[in-house]
């Protein structure tokens, strides 16, 4: 696999486990099958730094992924974007660990507004998705250190995997 | 009396989630949004536990645990990390710093439960 792949690998995976966990099942489609009126209006921006990698994670969803996924009602869509796109990087983050990537996340911050999309530096592709209703897109900006190959599985010994608990 | 628990996190979403979890568990719930304000929480005295948060602006989750730590009216308080961060390097860190639990969201309540109740002998 090339190092672009097993990004995208971590990324469609995390993003499907992330919504599975909160009982919403996602499906993988192409930007372009996304309804023409998407109302993607709610986005999570983390920033990450590491050594070997750099970069942004985006999350953008229409209202219904949202308000399904909110694990209370008087909860607002701001702060659960928020969160969702924290515990989102983190699953990533987690996963490219056992490629010997350590990553550092920032805080997030949020942006509401239609037809979101970020501008970068290269032409940026969104994992999109649908569900009941609804449209999840993740666009996740990567510049990879040169030398760095994301092929090369590391042990790790003593990482704590999403919703597990362990007592010392 | 019902025993408090002081729940940090700068997501008010997962605060509140918590919150009631452990409400409906019957405990009382206090809250914080960073380490700052869950160290102001925490002198005003009373609290047996805390629920604590990694990743937060002003003082992180692990900056806060071994700020208190320091000071000898908590020395023994249980804390419980609840973070997305699942980096050995960092469990390791709480670990030597004197944390009594990790978990990784998005969490399962009843896992939560048992474990608070667990440390607090209930």
């Amino acid at each position: 696999m090339t190092n672009q792949e097993v990004v995208e690998a971590a990324v469609n995976d995390s993003c499907l486990s992330l919504f599975q966990d909160y009982a919403l099942p996602l499906r993988r489609t192409h930007v372009q099958e996304l309804p023409a009126d998407s109302q993607l209006l709610y986005c999570g921006v983390v920033g990450y730094s590491g050594e070997q990698m750099r970069g942004t994670l985006l999350l953008a969803t229409s209202r219904e992924p949202l308000g399904r996924t909110s694990p209370t009602t008087d909860a607002s869509l701001r702060e659960w974007i928020a969160e969702l796109s924290n515990q989102l990087l983190g699953r990533i983050k987690n996963k490219l660990l056992a490629r010997g990537v350590t990553l550092h996340l920032s805080t997030p911050i949020v942006l509401r507004g239609q037809h979101l999309a970020p501008l970068s530096r290269t032409e940026l592709i969104p994992f999109a998705f649908v569900c009941d209703g609804g449209q999840v897109c993740v666009w996740f900006d990567a510049e990879i250190s040169a030398g760095v190959d994301l092929n090369t599985v590391v042990e790790t010994t003593g990482l704590i995997e999403e919703g597990t608990s362990t007592l010392f | 009396m019902s025993k408090k628990i002081l729940v940090v996190d700068d997501s008010v979403t997962v605060r509140q989630q918590v919150g009631m979890a452990l409400q409906q568990a019957g405990y009382t719930v206090l809250e914080a949004g960073d380490g700052v304000e869950g160290l102001q929480v925490l002198d005003k005295g009373g609290v047996s536990m805390v629920i604590c948060d990694v990743n937060m602006p002003r003082m992180s989750g692990l900056d806060m645990l071994e700020n208190l730590r320091r000071d000898p009216r908590h020395a023994a308080l249980p804390v419980v990390m609840l973070t997305t961060e699942g980096h050995p390097g960092l469990v390791d860190r709480a670990k030597k710093a004197g944390a009594k639990g990790w978990i990784v969201k998005p969490f399962k309540a009843e896992l939560m439960i048992a474990a608070v109740g667990k440390l607090l002998g209930a």
